[in-house]
């Protein structure tokens, strides 16, 4: 029988970036599983704690409510930037005068980064100066200012709103490119059978771009989940009394100010975990074989 | 041929990418175990990590300095300017995991006191420092004190809080720099009622700079007496649910309800402050000295100076005060064989005229270093008059960042409505607890140490710094 011969080159082509990958993502992923067991300081010894540190984060009800804002951040944000960026590219993927300028415009805050964004839109909600209680002066509408991040009832949805704007240009590019795909003699033949404009997004466009929503999807809600730190360290750093505190900013805190490196690894490791449960989730609730491919 | 050439740029591209995230001293730190500071310079090498200083003239004179005493020495000096001031203890704690060389680290003196100097962070420099104290002005080195030992040198300007005013305005209103809080509301009233003013601004978006506020209250609040207040209630003595702390938080609160202090304050940050001040939106204004040179280049007008107002009858303004915002400090891993030249360039740099050339690059609103100071005025001349009887240690400088922590977030939540100023207290009261528990936090480290952790952070040798000094 003849052997069947294996080509190595593939192999040792991905062995680079495979031991890369090894050496900075999954040995620090299992040094921090490792430490999460040790009351560690940085400076001092390392001292066996067992299962101590995983039930401090238990007690801890500032982490708890850290996680809830996480959970709340995640799903708003990925709600509101779908729902928003796909009905602007609804609207952009039709051929009309400056739709470029539009496109362009939108997709601007992308390039920007976090620091940039956080600082002009912390200046936007200033109280003294800022554009939009000015804005709301001018329009009569002084009735509705607020502290926007002073104010712990709407500090982490001032924050969201930041993220959604940041991003909507990104997932709206998507959007556009799905719908580009969708064949157009598929909405005559729906309108020959009398469908109106919800029945051709309902049986036509939503089910043609199943793969970008799942695609914008999963992209939004862990980049929510995993990317939050920066925007909400710049913009509140976890205030007014802990209520934009997202796991992140806690997590960092907790290492980083109270050098406390056992808790905060214990804090990660469980944040990990909730979060493999609910992607896991999240991929088999919406990902279709037969449309997803 | 092709795929050869392809796996060999592979391997170079990951070989350079690991060779990349390489530290940055190499093998140095390891040889300056044995070689007296490394290859480089004929004396060896000292390597020294500090923040990026604020000012860029800074950064240059420490260049100018080093290179001097590398001539004169034949000592090299590196300096490493990375990150912030509060990034300095993850840096170091960075070097020591890589092996770095570092000889001093510039860091809070607060950092030492509540994270470093208990995890045997740096080493004791009581006896290595002893010939340099007399270059600092009486009481400049209390601070870097802690259980008796002398565990930093400071080496920048002091600091402390500070309530200014918008001179020109009140003149131009007739009003007079308050002293009593009744006058403070009279002053606060007549602000008002002048359009679109704002009769004080703080930076109360910021987090951190809430127990610069509570320190204020709690001075007076304990009777002038807040140190010792606060030393028992971290040695678990007493309770931090006490009259005065309570009292403290109403007095915060005070603030806002008597409308000294609008809602603004809770989302204008550091910058918005000096801003709000600078451009006439506000009268007055509670902030840290470290902002006086900012404030003072940001105004078209003349600004004034007044003490924190009496707000507890029998009890007199006390501004939270620190020297040692930036000192100087030798880490504990950092090679005994190397002292000798760590202590050499510390001599060199606390020289009057180096340190002159150094530190006269900001303000230095008080005079750290015998001779060292900047052009005074009204104000720098009104908080020096105020360090001898109306100043006490930072608080935030005693108790760790758990609690300084909780604090700030029950003075917002108090302020807010959110917690009575019981339930306030009860919370910061409730992070002690916490942290003693999980982190077996014990206040006077310094008394249950073990030999063992004495000997790992006490110099082998103290070099004879008097052949060198001048």
């Amino acid at each position: 029988m003849r052997k069947k011969k294996i080509d190595a080159f593939p192999y040792l082509m991905c062995l680079a970036a495979l031991i890369l990958f090894t050496l900075f993502v999954v040995l620090p992923f299992i040094v921090g599983i490792y430490t999460s067991f040790f009351k560690w300081d940085g400076f001092s010894d390392m001292k066996f704690n067992g299962f101590k540190n995983y039930l401090y984060v238990f007690k801890d009800d500032v982490y708890w409510k850290a996680i809830r804002n996480t959970f709340v951040y995640a799903i708003l944000v990925t709600v509101l930037k779908n729902i928003i960026a796909f009905f602007l590219a609804s609207i952009l993927v039709k051929k009309f005068f400056g739709r470029t300028l539009f496109r362009t415009a939108i997709y601007i805050p992308v390039t920007l980064s976090y620091i940039v964004i956080g600082i002009l839109w912390v200046w936007i909600y200033n109280p003294t100066f800022g554009l939009l209680n000015s804005l709301l002066t001018g329009l009569g509408l002084d009735s509705l200012i607020l502290g926007w991040l002073s104010d712990a009832k709407v500090a982490l949805y001032s924050v969201i709103v930041v993220d959604v704007w940041k991003w909507i240009g990104y997932h709206m590019v998507l959007y556009i490119a799905g719908l580009q795909g969708v064949p157009k003699d598929l909405y005559e033949a729906a309108e020959i059978d009398g469908a109106g404009a919800f029945a051709k997004l309902r049986y036509v466009t939503i089910p043609m771009v199943n793969a970008t929503i799942v695609i914008n999807v999963l992209m939004s809600i862990t980049g929510a989940f995993v990317s939050n730190y920066d925007i909400v360290y710049i913009m509140t750093d976890g205030g007014p009394y802990h209520s934009t505190e997202v796991a992140l900013t806690y997590i960092m805190k907790t290492a980083f100010t109270d050098y406390n490196f056992g808790k905060a690894n214990a804090m990660s490791v469980i944040l990990f975990l909730m979060v493999l449960v609910f992607g896991f989730i999240q991929l088999k609730f919406m990902s279709k074989e037969d449309t997803y491919d | 041929m092709k795929k050869i050439l392809a796996l060999l740029c592979t391997a170079a591209l990951s070989i350079g990418m690991l060779a990349g995230c390489g530290s940055p001293s190499g093998s140095q730190g390891g040889e300056a175990s044995g070689n007296n500071g490394g290859e480089t310079g004929k004396g060896g090498k000292v390597v020294m990590l500090a923040c990026v200083p604020d000012v860029a003239e800074e950064q240059t004179a420490w260049e100018e300095v080093a290179a001097a005493f590398q001539e004169e020495t034949g000592i090299e000096v590196e300096l490493r300017f990375q990150g912030t001031w509060d990034e300095i203890p993850t840096l170091l704690q960075e070097s020591k995991l890589a092996g770095d060389q570092v000889d001093i680290v510039r860091v809070g003196i607060g950092t030492i006191s509540s994270t470093l100097g208990a995890a045997g962070g740096v080493k004791d420099l009581t006896e290595l420092a002893a010939p340099l104290l007399d270059r600092y002005s009486e009481g400049m080195t209390d601070h870097c004190y802690i259980g008796d030992h002398l565990w930093a040198l400071p080496y920048y300007d002091a600091s402390s809080y500070m309530c200014l005013y918008n001179k020109t305005l009140f003149d131009e209103m007739g009003l007079q720099a308050p002293t009593t809080w009744d006058e403070l509301l009279t002053v606060s009233r007549a602000l008002s009622e002048k359009d679109g003013m704002m009769p004080m601004i703080f930076q109360g978006k910021d987090g951190w700079a809430w127990p610069m506020m509570y320190t204020e209250t709690y001075n007076q609040a304990t009777g002038n007496n807040a140190i010792a207040a606060v030393e028992s209630f971290l040695k678990g003595e007493t309770s931090f649910v006490s009259d005065a702390s309570v009292q403290a938080f109403d007095l915060v609160k005070k603030f806002y309800d008597d409308q000294v202090l609008t809602t603004a304050s809770l989302d204008t940050d550091e910058e918005g402050m000096i801003a709000t001040f600078a451009q006439g939106k506000a009268g007055m204004l509670f902030a840290g000295t470290w902002d006086y040179e900012t404030i003072k280049n940001s105004c078209d007008f003349e600004v004034g100076a007044f003490a924190f107002p009496v707000m507890v009858e029998g009890s007199h303004a006390e501004n939270g005060y620190g020297v040692g915002d930036y000192a100087l400090a030798v880490p504990s891993f950092a090679s005994d064989d190397n002292l000798e030249n760590t202590m050499r360039f510390l001599e060199y740099i606390t020289r009057q005229e180096n340190a002159q050339k150094i530190l006269g690059t900001s303000t230095m609103i008080y005079e750290v270093l015998k001779g060292v100071s900047t052009e005074p005025d009204e104000v720098t001349d009104f908080l020096n008059s105020q360090i001898a009887d109306n100043s006490a240690k930072y608080l935030d400088w005693i108790w760790p960042s758990e609690v300084n922590d909780a604090l700030s977030t029950a003075i917002v939540a108090s302020i807010s409505g959110e917690m009575t100023s019981q339930e306030a207290a009860a919370y910061v009261q409730k992070a002690y607890d916490t942290v003693c528990e999980e982190q077996d936090y014990t206040y006077a480290w310094w008394e249950s140490w073990t030999e063992e952790q004495w000997d790992n952070v006490t110099p082998a040798v103290v070099p004879d710094l008097s052949q060198y000094m001048k």
